[in-house]
């Protein structure tokens, strides 16, 4: 009798312990992943511009008063992008309300690994048509869908895109031009082709863009006059690329890997065109000495020098420091040496600034050891954002 | 047995008479202490003028209400005598409906606490008289700032002595007060400088540069208005200025005191330096290449002129070539209207034979 009862008593513990997990799932996903390229400040002269802090509705519904209500996707506290977005949701488990890009910090549904691609921050979304609005919100912590009527009627940007099956999408939102008030903004999205091309584990690639508003670096060269570059860069650029090695702190960015100073990469001209621009690539194991031969862990670490065409720097051609007005930028790729303003003059001053594109973490038995990205540079209005996307690592090693 | 239900039934019996419903009284007392906003004003010495003006315009028992929200902006006793108003008699010089519009201008329908703004400028929340009024706060690591209509409301440290804090909180409402008065006027700009006999010289110069339109069309706009006294001091009257040729003038003699689009309160630079991290002037790039600045707490309220070359070519005598601002009229600032702002400036930035073609 009291085996049964324990036997009773047990199955209806185990009863309890029964649940049923619904697993969100969607069906012929696409991918995508917004950034808010926004980037002006709030001067006297931009104070009554709409808010760049953004609400984006995916297929919105509206009430009677034509006010939105609801809709498939809500991102929301969409904050102006940081300089670098790393190859994985970085900012998965920040409590703030503000979030960088979408998903960014939203829990939502993202993508697989794809081709050997890690794409945990584009979220999924169902193919087919959607309708994309973006509206102008205040800061605060107040959800979108809870502010007053009043606060949900600015919409930046209106847009009906179509997006295929297993697709990667990148949309942003960029200025237009600087001359008309209010800001014109237009929508920006770029159909990825990375998962589809084949790529060298050996070389680490980039890609560049500049999508700065027309007229900005016009506007810039005018109001610094002839004070320094690195501010802007001109229409058309030239970008190369030079691979340094671990030098001192006291003098960074003198030991150049040799054979790769002032390599010429490719140029990027201002543009909106929705292509996906042409990869360079660079070894992530170059030789130089004190190399690693073993290739587990690599040192180097990345400048890439923006020029206008006028100028040949293998030649030892620069523009002046003092009146460059656009002419010359850099973007030095480096977590340990090269801060802004160690140098005076180029070739190595006024750097924009990024994380390695080589990523190197822990794996396996290995505390260091590097591995290649696919990166974007996008140039916008004074400010260079490096989107960087990981490579399906080596599996850990368990070893104690 | 008997005896046993007996015990049982006196003791629930006793049991019974324990019983009490308790109604919290002490807690209903505590919160009945807490006054109303028109008590509070009422009580205050700081705010008498304002609560002679609430009594006048027959809102005290509005806000006495307790089933009501409010956000009241109070200014104080100092903020009045700054605008001419030292006694409550002095509000007998309105007519009724005139008071009555200016208190309501100072009540809000619902309670706005400083926290619960969005951290940003110009948040626009509705005054009983159904005007927005613009509130912008700031709330940083080491410093907050707060204003409404361009005006700064006081901060004070909160309870516990940590923060500072913005909002009197009372039963039925929250009470911001106030340094200067605020000035909402539901007319246009254009509206508003006409009814001024103290801005009728500029009136005119605006009418025959061709610019009087645009106080009316643009929206949001920012005036920079001259006074009467400005302008006949540098022997600009209206007559002389309607025997002025536009045509032999840089269109900059007259067009940088209309700005648009732009919506700026006098302290909404200090604002945005909180926000920017940086003092900026507002700086209008404006005709012939002449840039017409504003400036604020950093460097003087009030504006200047520099031409194409950046050199400065204001009236004021200035040795060693530096900008120097033209000051506004005391209490002559964020004259808020239906379509933007009006500041009176007290002289000229430009005069006319400085930009004569």
């Amino acid at each position: 009798m009291r085996m049964i009862t324990y036997t009773g008593l047990l199955a209806v513990l185990l009863l309890c312990g029964c649940r049923k997990v619904t697993y969100n799932t969607i069906s012929n996903p696409a991918y995508f992943r917004f950034f808010n390229s926004l980037n002006y400040s709030i001067t006297p002269a931009t104070k009554d511009e709409p808010q760049p802090y953004l609400a984006m509705v995916v297929d919105p519904t509206f009430d009677a008063n034509g006010v939105v209500n609801g809709g498939a996707v809500l991102g929301d506290f969409l904050d102006q992008r940081l300089a670098y977005a790393p190859p994985y949701p970085a900012n998965a488990g920040n409590t703030s309300s503000d979030n960088y890009e979408y998903p960014g910090s939203e829990k939502v549904l993202v993508g697989p690994i794809l081709n050997g691609f890690d794409l945990s921050s584009w979220a999924q979304i169902t193919s087919g048509k959607h309708r994309f609005v973006f509206y102008s919100r205040p800061v605060s912590q107040t959800p979108f869908f809870q502010l007053a009527a009043a606060q949900r009627k600015f919409a930046f940007a209106d847009t009906t895109v179509d997006l295929a099956e297993g697709e990667v999408y990148t949309m942003e939102l960029l200025q237009k031009d600087v001359y008309s008030s209010p800001i014109p903004i237009s929508f920006y999205m770029r159909h990825e082709q990375f998962t589809k091309l084949p790529f060298d584990d050996s070389l680490c690639y980039v890609n560049f863009y500049n999508l700065s508003a027309a007229g900005f670096s016009a506007q810039a060269v005018a109001a610094l006059g002839t004070a320094g570059g690195g501010s802007s860069i001109r229409d058309t650029m030239n970008v190369f690329l030079t691979l340094y090695f671990p030098d001192s702190v006291a003098g960074p960015g003198s030991n150049v890997v040799p054979g790769y100073q002032y390599v010429p990469l490719t140029s990027v001209i201002r543009s909106y065109a929705s292509g996906v621009a042409p990869y360079t690539s660079f070894p992530i194991f170059p030789s130089y000495q004190g190399s690693d031969s073993t290739d587990i862990h690599s040192k180097i670490w990345e400048e890439f020098m923006f020029l206008s065409p006028d100028y040949n720097p293998s030649a030892g051609n620069f523009p002046s420091y003092s009146n460059s007005q656009g002419d010359y930028a850099v973007l030095a790729c480096t977590a340990e040496y090269y801060t802004k303003q160690t140098f005076v003059g180029p070739p190595h001053n006024d750097a924009y600034w990024s994380p390695n594109l080589i990523i190197t973490i822990p794996s396996g038995t290995y505390s260091a050891r590097s591995y290649s990205s696919i990166s974007s540079v996008e140039m916008i209005n004074g400010h260079a954002y490096v989107m960087s996307v990981q490579r399906q690592y080596a599996p850990p090693v368990e070893s104690y | 047995m008997l005896h046993t239900y007996k015990y049982l039934v006196l003791l629930l019996f006793i049991g019974g008479l324990g019983c009490k419903k308790p109604n919290y009284q002490s807690q209903e007392q505590a919160s009945s202490t807490v006054q109303n906003a028109g008590d509070y004003i009422n009580n205050n010495f700081d705010f008498t003028l304002f609560a002679a003006a609430v009594k006048k315009a027959g809102l005290f028992d509005t806000l006495n209400n307790p089933g009501a929200s409010y956000t009241v902006l109070v200014p104080t006793n100092e903020a009045f005598n700054a605008d001419s108003i030292l006694s409550p008699t002095d509000f007998d010089k309105f007519p009724i409906d005139t008071l009555r519009y200016m208190v309501r201008s100072y009540i809000l329908p619902t309670k706005i606490f400083f926290s619960g703004i969005p951290s940003n400028l110009d948040n626009l929340y509705p005054n009983l008289n159904g005007v927005n009024l613009y509130f912008s706060p700031y709330q940083g690591q080491y410093q907050g700032a707060f204003t409404i209509e361009g005006v700064q409301v006081a901060g004070f440290e909160n309870a516990a002595g940590n923060a500072t804090t913005y909002d009197v909180t009372e039963a039925n409402a929250v009470i911001h007060v106030m340094d200067s008065v605020i000035n909402v006027n539901a007319c246009t700009v254009q509206d508003f400088v006409a009814a001024r006999p103290d801005l009728s010289d500029f009136a005119a110069a605006l009418k025959r540069f061709g610019l009087w339109d645009s106080l009316r069309t643009a929206n949001p706009l920012t005036l920079y208005a001259v006074s009467n006294s400005g302008m006949e001091s540098r022997g600009l009257t209206a007559d002389s200025v309607n025997n002025l040729d536009p045509t032999l003038y840089n269109p900059i003699l007259f067009s940088g005191y209309v700005q648009y689009p732009h919506h700026l309160f006098t302290e909404d630079l200090m604002m945005i330096g909180l926000y920017a991290n940086s003092g900026a002037n507002a700086v209008f790039p404006s005709a012939g290449g002449y840039s017409f600045n504003m400036t604020g707490v950093y460097y003087g309220y009030g504006c200047y002129l520099l031409d194409p070359s950046g050199n400065y070519v204001g009236p004021i005598f200035s040795p060693y070539g530096y900008p120097e601002t033209t000051p506004y009229v005391p209490n002559g600032t964020n004259y808020a209207c239906s379509n933007g702002v009006v500041h009176i400036l007290s002289d000229l930035v430009v005069l006319p034979n400085k930009v004569h073609n």
